[in-house]
């Protein structure tokens, strides 16, 4: 009987038993996070190797898709079968971590290659949409949580390549769609037994990628370089989607928290929304906070830091943002400095006459 | 042109290394510098900066003292040391251990690499890569359990 079926049968023992109840949880390999950085780190240098080992192997891979769309493939499902026996055994895990990595990079070069067109009419968008597939399959069937963070990089960035590599209207939507789906991912996986561990990785990458391209993408597409127009209009429709992220967010963590009724319930919206339209043309610093918010709620202090310090480089990148000017910016940021002083003196006195 | 010269990256990696010793000796006196986070963020700098130096020094083929190399080594000796038997701490450690991949596998890579590689080559190196992540990942899973139980 292999690991997963021996906890299954665990699982529904103790559930006839009436110890728990829903479905079992995927189980976790509990690798700390020092090795699994180790891991990921090195297992992506492996697969660079083991990718160069294919391109020595046979000449001119990048214009022969139909030789490296069957090889990435199987080289998929060798990792696959390897992921399945690999519990514990590190060699194995990184092997197959390696192995897949290779082979979607192959599938995805087969996909580029196809996806080319004479004359500049290139499908890059379907491009994307194969790769993203690929690695979202993979993710499933990949239960490793390192594995499974590298696919669900691969997903988050195939995601914003979707919205940027045409030069149209869907560029501006790339950063609202990835905090969304960060988002989802997280009230997901905090919302269901079996989702518990196999979606914080997704979620982690996402939020990750979303960091990363509200900081470099966003400035490199030139989202903020001072626009007119239509581009200006799209831009703030973008910013507003981002908007009731942080407000929708407080609410469903102060709903976990037996301690607040109602009336604290809508309170901790209400302010979210409050600082959230206050920032709206910084929609880093919404995004940097709700992952902030997240990390405390679902006590993940890893997450928490990432999410300040998300906050913190945004604001600092934010103030060479061109589509405003100095003294407008300044004055945003003084208005919430100060709502937020205001929110937390009241808050204070508040809970010291609720302890009188 | 590089972001930094190799000399830039050993004497900043060296000033790193000076404030964590400084760091840690304050930590023995006040309590405010017995936290985790900053000896870790340090040991980063640190550990990143050499790393990069001694990569340079390997891949820089008309260098011939290779103090890059030397001073790495040596960093990693003694943080190695100090980190295992003095003040444990597993992800320093594991920092150290991702420096050590990446130096050695620089050092292969120079070795093996000519420009003509074949296959044969390729699969080594990956091999050899995923060889030592094993090992390092094999000897600080021990240490964990170590320290839990």
């Amino acid at each position: 009987m292999s690991h997963d079926a021996r906890a299954q049968d665990l699982w529904q023992r103790l559930r006839q038993a009436d110890v728990v109840s829903g479905h079992a949880p995927d189980i976790d390999d509990e690798t700390p996070w020092y090795l699994a950085a180790l891991i990921g780190v090195s297992a992506w240098i492996a697969a660079l190797f083991f990718f160069g080992f294919f391109l020595a192997l046979f000449d001119d891979l990048y214009r022969q898709p139909a030789l490296a769309f069957p090889m990435g493939a199987a080289c998929c499902v060798v990792a696959w079968l390897l992921l399945r026996v690999a519990r514990g055994r590190d060699f194995i895990e990184q092997f197959a971590i390696a192995t897949s990595l290779v082979g979607q990079l192959l599938i995805g070069m087969a996909f580029g290659e196809w996806g080319e067109r004479p004359g500049g009419d290139d499908h890059w968008r379907l491009v994307w949409l194969g790769v993203g597939s690929v690695a979202a399959i993979m993710y499933a069937l990949g239960r490793l949580t390192m594995h499974r963070f590298l696919c669900g990089v691969i997903v988050a960035v195939a995601l914003l390549a979707i919205c940027l590599v045409d030069d149209d209207a869907t560029k501006h939507f790339a950063i609202p769609l990835l905090a969304w789906a960060m988002f989802a991912a997280w009230w997901r996986s905090a919302g269901h037994d079996r989702l518990a561990v196999a979606l914080p990785p997704l979620a982690w990458a996402l939020g990750l990628v979303l960091l990363f391209s509200t900081w470099f993408v966003a400035r490199a597409i030139g989202l903020f370089s001072g626009r007119a127009g239509q581009a200006r209009d799209l831009l703030l429709i973008a910013d507003a989607l981002v908007v009731p992220l942080l407000p929708l967010c407080a609410y469903w963590l102060a709903s976990r928290q037996s301690a607040l009724d109602a009336r604290g319930r809508l309170f901790a919206m209400v302010i979210a929304a409050g600082f959230a339209l206050l920032l709206w043309r910084a929609p880093g610093v919404s995004i940097g906070v709700t992952l902030a918010l997240i990390g405390f709620a679902l006590y993940r202090p890893a997450l928490l830091a990432v999410g300040l310090l998300g906050a913190a480089a945004y604001l600092f990148d934010y103030y060479y943002h061109l589509q405003l000017t100095l003294l407008e910016k300044s004055g945003w940021l003084v208005a919430a400095g100060v709502a937020v002083l205001a929110v937390r003196w009241a808050h204070l006195r508040f809970a010291r006459k609720e302890a009188a | 042109m590089p972001l930094a010269t190799n000399e830039e990256l050993l004497s900043t990696g060296l000033l790193n290394a000076l404030l964590l010793l400084a760091w840690e000796l304050a930590g023995t006196r006040w309590a405010e510098f017995s936290g985790r986070v900053g000896r870790r963020l340090l040991a980063l700098a640190m550990i990143a900066l050499l790393v990069f130096a001694a990569m340079d020094d390997i891949f820089g083929r008309d260098r011939g003292l290779h103090v890059g190399v030397w001073c790495w080594l040596a960093m990693t000796l003694v943080a190695g040391g100090c980190f295992l038997r003095l003040r444990r701490d597993l992800p320093v450690l594991a920092m150290l251990a991702l420096g050590i991949i990446a130096v050695v596998t620089s050092a292969l890579a120079e070795f093996v690499l000519t420009g003509r590689e074949t296959a044969f080559e390729m699969f080594a190196l990956a091999v050899a890569v995923i060889a030592q992540g094993t090992g390092a990942a094999f000897v600080l899973r021990r240490l964990a359990r170590g320290e839990t139980s």
